[in-house]
């Protein structure tokens, strides 16, 4: 086991550019993944804060009555991806904009007791299990054309600014897994072909392909555990000094963290088995 | 058998003993056992050689080295001497024919099979091909470590062929570091620090001065004398006549038993 741990670490060495290539496009795919797993708790977190609230506000016109307006929440509670609705008489909604102003609440609303200003709602919560951008907007349609509908107001911008980024991230995390893949197998095949006389020798003095081939193995994983270590540490960095202006509280779980070195390691191992048999034939 | 005259004041019983043919007898086959029949080691039978589309090197040739046997291999240059010992690691195929070492068909052998042949068959290579970047005590030791040896076992086995090739002083030295004749004894060392059945050898005096050649030689026979079948190659037929030991030539893509 000392031998095989000590040629892995022998290969590395000897990789130079290479292996320093490789270690780093590893790094740049641990920092991707903190990164997306930090957006995908900002994303859970906002999605979570959306679900206490309504997806969709429908403001009547004026013109209809109270009883109205209650018969077109019925209306709309009907629907099939409507889960509930509330209506906000005028002066719930002044109640609850003096909330918004604290202690100055009075001073500002002392003139809107006898003639309030602001309308009445149907708040509308939806019945899928998390909102999406395109559902969305397809439901504020439907409720802009029932009659009496003054204006329809939904969440869709910041919904869909939310899905962009995770989409963004989860792509390019998907990019350079692969991207990191193919410079390991790279990696790889570069010392087997910088060291295809001394394998061939080692084949001829009655090694098996299993000997030769763990330590290239071990190599891969040896750049993969390397590489994580390098990417957590500078994503560290990044959120001690850009994490409150980003609006992230805490770095990751060491649960999250053991998950992308395991993974950083399993991405060092699959490039390490992409050239290997094919390639030692080839040299051996 | 006629005892020898008893000295003058040796005690009776002894004297019985002497005169005892029969106990001398015991004491012979005991000391002397008589030698077992030689089983055949390497059995090559219609065995040709071709490299792509060129000439065959080695043309339906036949030939048979038993257990123990010290065998030179004689040949021009390019006569196929190197080719006949790659036949016999398994290092190329026979293009026709059967080649059988230590019982084993080298034509069935493959990925681990091979490995575990080879480790029971020492080459000393032409070019030595030594690992530039061991020592000498690594080079030897790394046909140890391939069989899956522990560092103790390595160290105590390395330890003990580095003195019988004369080469304890150099353990440490990497091969650019040493003298050709060191680099062939490196090579040798790691040949048989396994102990294997069979040591081939591929020009192992070809670069060398006389006194060294006669060294590395008389290295080979003691190897033999423990056992091992030597099986060299060479352009050299006077060593080989003044050695006394058995000649295969290579002649007209054919082997031949002893000197023309």
């Amino acid at each position: 086991m000392r031998y095989i741990v000590s040629e892995a670490l022998r290969n590395v060495r000897h990789g130079g550019v290479v292996s320093v290539l490789a270690i780093l496009i590893v790094a740049l795919t641990t920092i991707l993944f903190g990164v997306l797993y930090l957006v995908r708790a900002a994303v859970h977190f906002e999605l979570a804060r959306m679900a206490d609230r309504p997806v969709v506000v429908v403001f009547p016109e004026d013109r209809l009555s109270d009883d109205e307006v209650r018969a077109m929440a019925t209306e709309i509670d009907g629907i099939p991806a409507i889960e509930s609705t509330q209506v906000v008489s005028k002066a719930e909604a002044l109640a609850r904009s003096g909330e918004l102003f604290g202690e100055h609440a009075a001073v500002l609303l002392e003139g809107f007791g006898r003639d309030n200003p602001l309308p009445r709602s149907i708040e509308v919560w939806a019945a899928a299990e998390g909102p999406e951008p395109g559902s969305l907007a397809a439901l504020s349609q439907q409720l802009r054309a029932l009659s009496g509908v003054e204006s329809v107001t939904f969440e869709a911008d910041s919904i869909r600014a939310i899905g962009r980024v995770k989409n963004t991230v989860m792509l390019l995390g998907a990019l350079v897994i692969v991207i990191s893949v193919v410079v390991i197998s790279f990696s790889i095949m570069l010392t087997i072909y910088a060291r295809r006389d001394e394998l061939n020798i080692l084949r001829l003095v009655g090694a098996t392909y299993g000997f030769i081939r763990v330590p290239l193995l071990l190599q891969g994983c040896i750049e993969g555990l390397l590489g994580s270590a390098v990417g957590l540490g500078l994503l560290y960095g990044l959120f001690r000094n850009l994490g409150s202006l980003a609006g992230v509280q805490e770095f990751l779980e060491p649960v999250a963290a053991a998950a992308i070195v395991g993974g950083a390691t399993l991405i060092g191992m699959a490039g390490g088995m992409m050239p290997m048999r094919r390639r030692l034939r080839a040299v051996t | 058998m006629t005892a020898p005259s008893r000295p003058a004041g040796t005690a009776p019983k002894v004297e019985r003993v002497y005169e005892d043919t029969t106990v001398l007898r015991a004491i012979d086959e005991r000391m002397y056992p008589p030698p077992e029949p030689k089983l055949p080691m390497i059995d090559a039978s219609g065995v040709t050689i071709r490299y792509g589309r060129h000439e065959p090197v080695l043309d339906k040739a036949n030939f048979t080295i038993h257990s123990g046997d010290f065998t030179f291999v004689l040949g021009a240059s390019g006569s196929g001497k190197t080719s006949l010992l790659r036949l016999l690691f398994r290092d190329v195929l026979p293009t026709e024919g059967s080649v059988v070492v230590a019982g084993q068909s080298l034509r069935r052998l493959r990925g681990r099979g091979l490995a575990h042949f080879r480790r029971q068959v020492g080459f000393v290579f032409q070019d030595f091909k030594l690992l530039p970047g061991r020592t000498v005590y690594e080079n030897i030791g790394m046909a140890l470590r391939v069989t899956g040896c522990s560092r103790k076992q390595v160290r105590d086995r390395v330890e003990h062929i580095l003195p019988r090739v004369g080469l304890t002083h150099r353990r440490n030295a990497y091969p650019a570091e040493i003298s050709g004749g060191e680099q062939q004894r490196v090579a040798i060392a790691r040949a048989m620090v396994g102990n294997p059945m069979i040591l081939l050898a591929d020009e192992p005096t070809g670069n060398l001065d006389p006194h060294l050649s006669v060294a590395i030689l008389d290295l080979f026979e003691g190897f033999n004398l423990r056992g091992t079948t030597v099986v060299i190659a060479t352009h050299d037929t006077a060593t080989a006549v003044e050695r006394g030991k058995r000649v295969l030539r290579i002649e007209d893509r054919k082997v031949r038993e002893g000197v023309r």
